[in-house]
């Protein structure tokens, strides 16, 4: 009986970790998982279009949060950059409407056509792309590498150092991390903290 | 001339009263000045941005504990993450919203510095409240943190020496 309750004990615990594991989501050295999700054209989007650049620049955003707004130009300037360079971006909005409307579908194809968006901005509506790599920020950048059809996460976090002021920044991360990717070396640094607004989640059911 | 001297004595009062209505600006450094000290009493920080809907929400839970608790070896230190710009326009939240004063902007340069400077298990985001005493630092918590359970937290570290 005892070694019942011990058994159950331990059964617990591993349940309990191999929660927490996957809401901590993917780790830099990480396969990513596929996704196949709506852009604002209509049309479905998944990772494995990308299957012939040399990776993606995954970014995490949204239209309400402020600092998403800042960075609405410096996105759009990393397509510009990296895209010739077989890095293109793909924007991902997760934030639930019902908690923040500006964030709704309508919304997002809105702000696209008005920002003139060269990538696409993907509606993850379930929420379950963003609990899968462990987004939480936005904006919250994934580069994913292409290593024949895998993609690996090689760097998470921060687009740059300094969310305020775009011609006061020292470190572009992104562009650091995907120049080293080119010279053979792993990013460093390979993780930072993004700095934004927390993705809206669901309320559960109540 | 009494009359007059009661007006200016008044006036003044007001000024001075709208001048301490100041949001200051804190570097690091200051920031570890105002909540490492080596005193019993305790230091709750609640760090939040007026563009932050949560924190915002739960601005009066703090005020009405701030209250009922009273001010006697509890501080309550309420840091916006606002940009500098934004100076101006926090100020009068903070105000509208009866926030104590002092009242602080952090402006301290590359966030990932200063995010682990302040609190390394701190991923950034808002709203986030710590408790220091004694020059350590004693509790954390991202995210929301409720009426009781901050009036629980505070009275477990009040209480203990």
């Amino acid at each position: 009986m005892k070694k019942a309750i011990k058994l159950a004990v331990a059964l617990m615990f591993i349940g309990l970790c191999s929660f927490t594991g996957t809401e901590k989501g993917y780790q830099v050295g990480d396969k990513a998982g596929s996704f196949k999700l709506k852009n604002v054209d209509g049309k479905m989007v998944s990772l494995e279009d990308y299957g012939k650049s040399k990776g993606v620049i995954l970014v995490f955003t949204c239209n309400h949060c402020p600092y998403s707004k800042k960075y609405e130009g410096r996105i759009l300037e990393l397509d510009k950059n990296f895209k010739k360079q077989g890095w293109p971006v793909v924007a991902i909005s997760s934030n639930d409407p019902k908690v923040e409307p500006d964030d709704s579908f309508e919304n997002m194809q809105k702000l696209a056509k008005e920002k003139r968006y060269s990538f696409p901005y993907l509606f993850d509506e379930t929420q379950e792309v963003a609990k899968a790599f462990g987004a939480t920020k936005t904006p919250h950048v994934f580069l994913l590498e292409n290593k024949n059809g895998n993609f690996t996460v090689q760097y998470i976090g921060a687009i740059d150092d300094n969310a305020e002021d775009a011609k006061a920044v020292t470190v572009k991360y992104v562009e650091k991390a995907i120049q080293q990717l080119g010279d053979g070396r792993e990013p460093d640094p390979s993780v930072t903290k993004a700095i934004g607004c927390t993705i809206k989640w669901k309320k559960a059911a109540e | 001339m009494a009359k007059c001297f009661v007006c200016l004595g008044f006036w003044l009062f007001c000024s001075l009263d709208v001048l301490a209505q100041k949001l200051e600006v804190l570097d690091l450094k200051a920031y570890h000045d105002l909540v490492l000290k080596p005193s019993d009493t305790v230091y709750v920080v609640n760090f939040w941005a007026t563009w932050c809907s949560p924190c915002v929400k739960e601005l009066p839970g703090f005020l009405e504990v701030e209250k009922e608790m009273g001010k006697e070896k509890l501080k309550f230190v309420f840091i916006s993450l606002n940009s500098l710009k934004e100076l101006e326009k926090t100020e009068q939240f903070a105000i509208s919203k009866g926030l104590p004063f002092p009242n602080y902007l952090l402006h301290a340069g590359n966030p990932n510095v200063w995010i682990d400077a302040v609190e390394k298990e701190w991923s950034g985001s808002i709203p986030f409240t710590l408790i220091y005493k004694q020059g350590k630092r004693l509790f954390y918590k991202e995210g929301e943190l409720g009426k009781s359970e901050l009036i629980t937290t505070i009275n477990y570290h009040l209480n203990n020496k």
